[in-house]
């Protein structure tokens, strides 16, 4: 019987000596298909980052293309509308700087009003003067140099009263006005018997004390400083208006000066 | 050649084209799309300030009309000029409510800055009436007066304070029934021939609009200068505001 090999002509040789191949080294097709399959999946690969990479540049120049038309379109329309918000800005300057100089002001008339009850009865006020602060001028500016101290609302009032007791009762009631924090004594001069009017026609202006009995009255003036209401109109302005430096500095100015009339004070700050 | 120099010159020509690939192809790709990614965060920040802006602008525009009527109705507070003839009507008034002589108003001297006033705002340049300065971060100007009054103690300081209810603050309210004053100063005197009989002598600043600006800018009751009317303007044609209304600013 003669053997018949029912195996490919070509894989014969291998199942009959696989050693013999193996020691002798890779057949020249053996891994060389490897080799460019595997050259070719890194192909694949390097392209597909490349085609990634690409689409992302595109897609984001896209991006960038919408965006910046978007923006355009919005400056367009923020231009057409400026107008508008510049008329708002303008009215909202006018209403808080309204509001500030409202909230600054001093109730002159209340004071007054404290003043006038405060003031005993045997003493004759012959001149007020008030000011908003130190460096008010015109007409109504007060004349006394410590009214330079403090850069707050005052009132100087210019009077004269039976005696030195009198004046320091007076000064004691001033104290005691709503509002007032500090009354400083500018001076208490009795004056000479030449000088003033002795008995004063009834409902005449006098510009002295009586005189009357050898009597020598003192002239004085005196002036009560309103400390809490700048402190007050400042903290109004600056919840209206947001921080001025303006309140500030008077507020330091205040502080400074304060120190230089301390000799002349007769109360102290509440 | 032997396999392994093969494997070698095989494996280093694999680097190499990975190597050309990475830094010659695919480095100045990916800073490419690195850098739009720059730019399309830039352009998304500006996007949403532009957004932003244009919000508070279209507020700004459906606010306009309010806004307006308060800046008609302040102008009778703080007018476009010195307009002294409707102060001295309103200080006669007032004098005569009060039950005082009003005697005479001479302006004062022109103030760089009112004591304890918001200091002006840099650059504000106006053109200012004899006896102004400017003043506050609006560009106020400031135009001072003396004023001289007479009557017995009580009814002058009823005068004062009725010199300075013109323009009332009363929380966020701003009532406006005539000029804004600021009485800066007092001085009391009786007169010579009867003590109870007293000469006020007030030195009182009043304000102005800066006159660059007028009283509305520029702008009329449907759209601000500078601007088309929108096509709702008819709407607010008829609600006409003048500087002599009394009104309650909010």
């Amino acid at each position: 019987m003669k053997a018949v090999n029912l195996l490919p002509a070509d894989l014969r040789g291998g199942l009959k000596s696989p050693a013999p191949v193996a020691a002798a080294g890779e057949p020249a097709g053996g891994s060389g298909a490897y080799v460019v399959l595997g050259a070719l999946a890194l192909c694949v690969v390097a392209l597909a980052g490349y085609v990634l990479t690409t689409n992302t540049i595109k897609q984001r120049q896209a991006d960038v293309a919408a965006l910046e038309a978007r923006n355009a379109a919005l400056m367009a329309e923020s231009a057409r509308l400026k107008p508008y918000a510049d008329f708002q800005s303008m009215a909202q300057a006018r209403v808080a700087t309204v509001r500030d100089l409202a909230t600054r002001r001093f109730d002159w008339e209340q004071s007054f009003r404290d003043l006038a009850r405060a003031v005993p009865q045997d003493v004759t006020v012959t001149k007020l003067g008030a000011t908003i602060s130190s460096q008010t001028g015109g007409a109504g500016a007060a004349s006394s140099p410590l009214r330079a101290a403090l850069d707050v609302p005052a009132i100087q009032v210019d009077g004269c009263a039976p005696g030195q007791q009198a004046v320091a009762r007076m000064m004691a009631r001033l104290r005691g006005v709503e509002g007032v924090t500090r009354v400083s004594l500018q001076n208490s001069t009795k004056p000479e018997k030449s000088d003033a009017v002795v008995d004063a026609a009834p409902g005449a202006r006098p510009a002295g004390c009586d005189m009357t009995g050898g009597a020598t009255p003192p002239d004085f003036t005196v002036l009560a400083f309103f400390e809490e209401a700048k402190a007050a109109s400042a903290d109004a302005a600056t919840a209206a208006t947001g921080a001025t430096a303006t309140a500030t500095a008077s507020g330091t100015q205040a502080s400074t000066a304060g120190g230089t009339t301390a000799s002349t004070t007769t109360d102290g700050a509440k | 050649m032997t396999r392994q120099n093969r494997i070698l010159i095989g494996v280093a020509a694999v680097l190499a084209a990975a190597a050309a690939y990475w830094f010659l192809l695919l480095a100045p790709k990916r800073e490419e799309a690195a850098a739009l990614a720059d730019k399309v965060v830039q352009t998304e920040a500006a996007v949403a300030q532009a957004e932003a802006t244009l919000a508070s602008y279209r507020e700004a525009e459906g606010s306009f009309k309010t806004l307006y009527a308060t800046v008609a109705r302040l102008g009778k507070a703080v007018p476009a000029d010195d307009d002294t003839r409707s102060l001295v009507v309103q200080l006669e008034s007032a004098a005569a409510a009060a039950g005082v002589n009003f005697n005479s108003i001479q302006v004062g001297a022109p103030v760089a800055a009112t004591p304890g006033a918001p200091a002006a705002a840099a650059g504000t340049t106006s053109e200012l009436p004899p006896g102004a300065a400017t003043v506050g971060s609006a560009g106020f100007s400031s135009m001072a007066f003396n004023l001289e009054f007479r009557g017995d103690f009580l009814r002058l300081s009823e005068l004062f304070s009725r010199l300075e209810r013109f323009v009332r603050v009363t929380n966020d309210r701003i009532d406006v029934t005539g000029r804004l004053m600021r009485v800066e100063s007092v001085s009391l005197e009786a007169a010579d021939d009867d003590y109870r009989d007293l000469t006020a002598t007030v030195n009182a600043s009043t304000y102005l609009v800066p006159a660059t600006e007028g009283l509305t800018a520029g702008a009329t009751a449907q759209a601000p200068a500078g601007t088309t009317p929108s096509t709702d303007a008819g709407t607010g044609a008829g609600t006409t505001i003048t500087a002599t209304t009394t009104g309650v600013l909010r």
